[in-house]
């Protein structure tokens, strides 16, 4: 097991321990209110390492909430997030990327300022010459380093066919180009988990199933995926493990052949066939 | 001819102002307006330790007001680059204001509102003063341009356009815009104590939230983020007031036409010229990184709709 | 001394009170439109001016120069949301560059002002309103009393404004939800121009209270900037009436804190007194939280963005 979790010892019990071996992230009674509003009510779901995890549920049921808690965005009121054996419920939002956890985000949120090559480079950890006496001394180890860096990246953005956007502004980059940056630069982390905000919306046709197809590579080079997703039908293709949430709580979970057949959920998703992300 | 090499000394200590300022405010996205207060703290600094020590006092006394000013930076940084944007502005134009008062208030200390008088000779050749100045003047270009290059730029940038994603790539959002709040004030007191020996006589009103507003008029209309853009606007803008020497303006009122003026710059550069004369050259960056380069598309007044609905 | 402190303790009331009154206005324009108005200070100074011009110099009395000078702050506010904030916002130039427009434009006013009226103070008196009342041991004076009422009144009148008219009802919607606030038909243009407007027009009202008996100078538009934002900003979080206690709070500490230190240090006082609430408010939603899974001692966490 991984490094013993800090915390209180009393919630840290057997079931925790065990739980924390076989997934990489697990989320216990997850809470929080905004204002008068229980938008995650005592959520509890784990996810297993090396496999992809779908959170799904209608426009209000809290999925991405659940991210920003888990990714300190937003301090949830109760509960405890487990990652690889640590309780990282109160690490500050840059802790993440640094231990192995990455997101990105449902409005992509890219650096508009910066060449594609320049924000996949932004998700670097540990970079040389990463401070303000760099250009004072080092400089020149600080530059090798950097073209090293720049090389790296660009072998990164050519395994996901983004090699020709480069050297492009960010802000000029096509939807679809822009997603597969911000996965990129997510990507660039090393992440042992990736939490993926709806990388299916605004995609249509071939570029869904070019992007299911990259995400199903990515499982198997070894990260795990949490997915937020609206598109049910490539959701239930694709995921190993399904949680479902409504209004704030979890009301199923499970894989996909038996969430497509309970009850409830199909209650709650009435029309979900039809519930794709135009 | 000597006055000649005073404005041009005067110039270049505004050139190592406008490329500090240009770090915090430029690159960093902080919405400095402290610059010509902490001008002051490294004059004073500097002008006090100079009369105490005269033989020896003045360049320790560059050194010790940098520290001050670094330490005043982060004590002002922590409590308000936490809180989204905006925060910061009035703790800014609060500490202008407060660093002023501690200049007029502090009688024994300072001098009052009229200041220290005769402070030392530290180097009386004019020509050897101003070429010391050019030499940190240079030394300092040098700094920005690397810096804007160098993997803290890029994270610099980065929290720039957006802090929520940067955070999510790791960047410890508010303790990066701290350092480069300190790192830009500590600059700024160096070129202060330059500029207070150089006159022997300086005073609190010669450091008021006006030259802080001027030197941010000087990177805005150079080019926010661009070393040279900071240097081309500190020549613009700190020649203004011996340009107007050649119109036929009375005394008294060469302060408000040079407010006119570089406020209506203010006004106008974001419509013409929203990035500047010389704006942050993105595709540049490439060359440090020995990758092929490619033309960027140009893209006028790149937007962030988000931020400015924000 | 105790006499003292209490006095001190009045007067905060009462100008903290106008610092509220002008805080309201900063906060609301800031609410609706994100914008940091750095003009507003010269729009405060300009309704101040106006009104001293047609009531004093033109003697055409108080209640003349209340109206032309609310007429002229108005004017002004709604030319600058108009011309400079909304058409940058449209170009999508960054957010800063914005905020400097606004920064040219308080200085190129003041310049105006300055040359039309000189760098002087303009001193003015009413008649009488100055004169300190007796209150057993506690001296207040009329005026500053009428400017605490104006602030509660305008606080009123915002309310009402806010919650009973078409416009105020708009407004509010735009603040919650800009983008859905669009879709059920809210004109942002309309809601800015009403909002530019009263909020200028409430900066004129306190700067004409602030004004009469202490005289009009070029000089007031930073620290009657500062104050007004520090307030808008410390009561951010629960409303204009949390801004106007903020205010009332900036001012009974500049108050007293200025017998324990001296007045000349007022503006540091209100920077101390910003940067303590600001640390609190940071903490403050840590230490709230219930921690039910134990874990390291609290880090400060950058501000959370707004629920989705």
């Amino acid at each position: 097991m991984n490094a013993t979790p800090a915390g209180n010892p009393s919630v840290i019990n057997a079931a925790d321990a065990f739980a924390a071996e076989r997934s990489i992230l697990a989320v216990r009674n997850l809470s929080v209110r905004f204002g008068g509003l229980q938008a995650v009510r005592s959520v509890s779901f784990e996810v297993a390492v090396g496999k992809i995890t779908a959170l799904i549920g209608p426009n209000g049921a809290g999925k991405t909430t659940v991210f920003n808690l888990i990714t300190g965005a937003v301090p949830a009121d109760e509960g405890v997030i487990l990652f690889r054996g640590e309780d990282i419920t109160n690490v500050p939002s840059h802790g993440f990327a640094g231990r192995g956890l990455s997101r990105t985000f449902q409005d992509i949120r890219l650096f508009r300022g910066m060449t594609a090559l320049e924000n996949v480079m932004i998700g670097f950890q540990r970079v040389k010459g990463e401070d303000f006496a760099s250009p004072l001394f080092r400089w020149r180890q600080t530059r090798t380093a950097e073209r090293e860096g720049a090389r790296r990246a660009l072998e990164l953005m050519e395994q996901w066919r983004l090699g020709g956007v480069a050297h492009r502004i960010a802000a000029d980059l096509s939807y679809p180009e822009q997603k597969l940056v911000a996965i990129a630069r997510a990507l660039a982390a090393e992440p042992k988990l990736l939490l993926l905000d709806e990388p299916l919306s605004g995609l249509s046709g071939t570029a869904v199933e070019e992007m299911l197809s990259y995400l199903s590579r990515l499982v198997q080079s070894g990260c795990a995926l949490l997915l937020v997703e609206h598109n049910i039908g490539a959701v239930m293709r694709i995921s190993d493990h399904i949680v479902v949430m409504h209004l704030g709580e979890k009301i199923a979970e499970g894989p996909p052949s038996a969430i497509s057949r309970h009850a409830r959920v199909r209650e709650v998703y009435l029309g979900a066939k039809r519930d794709t992300r135009s | 001819m000597d006055y000649v090499i005073l404005v041009i000394t005067v110039l270049a200590i505004y050139g190592i102002g406008a490329v500090a300022l240009n770090l915090a405010f430029g690159l960093g996205g902080i919405f400095v307006v402290t610059q010509a207060a902490f001008l002051g703290v490294g004059a004073y600094a500097a002008a006090l330790l100079a009369k105490a020590a005269p033989a020896w006092g003045f360049w320790p006394g560059l050194l010790i007001a940098a520290a001050v000013a670094a330490l005043l930076a982060w004590v002002i940084g922590i409590a308000t680059l936490r809180i989204r944007g905006d925060a910061f502005i009035v703790a800014s134009l609060a500490l202008q204001i407060v660093l002023v008062d501690v200049f007029v208030n502090l009688k024994d200390v300072t001098g009052g509102p009229y200041g220290l008088s005769k402070l030392p000779e530290v180097l009386p050749n004019r020509v050897l003063y101003l070429l010391l100045t050019v030499a940190i003047l240079a030394g300092v270009s040098l700094y920005a341009h690397r810096l804007t290059r160098s993997p803290m730029g890029r994270t610099l940038r980065a929290i720039r356009d957006d802090d929520s994603a940067a955070e999510m790539s790791g960047k410890d959002t508010v303790n990066t815009r701290v350092a480069v709040y300190m790192v830009t004030c500590a600059l700024a007191a160096v070129a202060g104590g330059l500029m207070g020996i150089l006159t022997k006589y300086i005073y609190p009103g010669s450091f008021g939230v006006d030259l802080s507003i001027l030197m941010i008029a000087m990177i805005i209309v150079g080019g926010l983020g661009n070393v040279w853009g900071a240097l081309l606007g500190a020549l613009l803008l700190g020649g203004l007031p011996e340009a107007l020497r050649f119109l036929p303006i009375p005394n008294d009122n060469v302060l408000t036409v040079q407010r006119i003026l570089y406020g209506s710059a203010l006004m106008l550069v974001p419509f013409w010229r929203p990035r500047g004369l010389f704006p942050d050259s993105y595709g540049r960056n490439a060359r440090v990184l020995g990758t092929a380069r490619e033309r960027p598309v140009p893209s006028d007044g790149p937007g962030s709709d988000e931020r400015a609905l924000r | 001394m105790a006499v003292m402190y209490l006095n001190a303790l009045v007067a905060g009331i009462m100008e903290g009170a106008l610092i509220g009154l002008v805080g309201m206005g900063f906060g609301l324009f800031y609410w609706v439109t994100r914008i940091f108005h750095l003009a507003y200070g010269a729009i405060f100074t300009v309704g101040a001016y106006v009104a001293f011009q047609v009531a004093v110099t033109w003697q055409m009395g108080v209640l003349a120069g209340l109206v032309a000078g609310s007429v002229a702050a108005a004017l002004l506010g709604v030319v600058i949301d108009a011309f400079l904030y909304q058409p940058l916002t449209r170009r999508g130039v960054d957010h800063h560059m914005l905020l400097v427009s606004g920064l040219g434009a308080n200085a190129v006013i003041i310049s105006v002002c300055i040359m039309i009226w000189g760098g002087l103070l303009k001193y003015y008196r009413s008649s009488g309103l100055e004169d300190p009342l007796e209150l057993g041991p506690i001296l207040i004076i009329p005026l500053q009393l009428l400017g605490l009422l104006c602030s509660l009144g305008v606080y009123g009148l915002l309310r009402w404004l806010l919650s009973a008219t078409m416009v105020g009802k708009s407004t509010r919607a735009l603040i919650a939800d800009p983008e859905v606030a669009v879709i059920i038909g809210v004109s942002p243009r309309t809601v800015r121009l009403v909002i530019a407007a009263v909020t200028a027009i409430v900066a004129a009202w306190g700067a004409i209270l602030r004004t009469i008996g202490v005289g009009v100078s070029p000089n007031m538009d930073l620290t009657v900037l500062i104050t007004a934002a520090t307030a808008a900003l410390l009561g951010r979080r629960n409303g204009l009436g949390s801004v106007l206690l903020a205010g009332i709070m900036l001012g009974i500490f500049q108050n007293v804190g200025s017998i324990l230190i001296g007045g000349e240090w007022k503006t540091s006082i209100a920077l101390i007194v910003l940067l303590v609430v600001l640390t609190m408010q940071t903490w403050f939603p840590i230490l709230r939280r219930t921690r039910t899974g134990g874990g390291q001692a609290a880090q400060a966490r950058t501000a959370p963005p707004l629920p989705q």
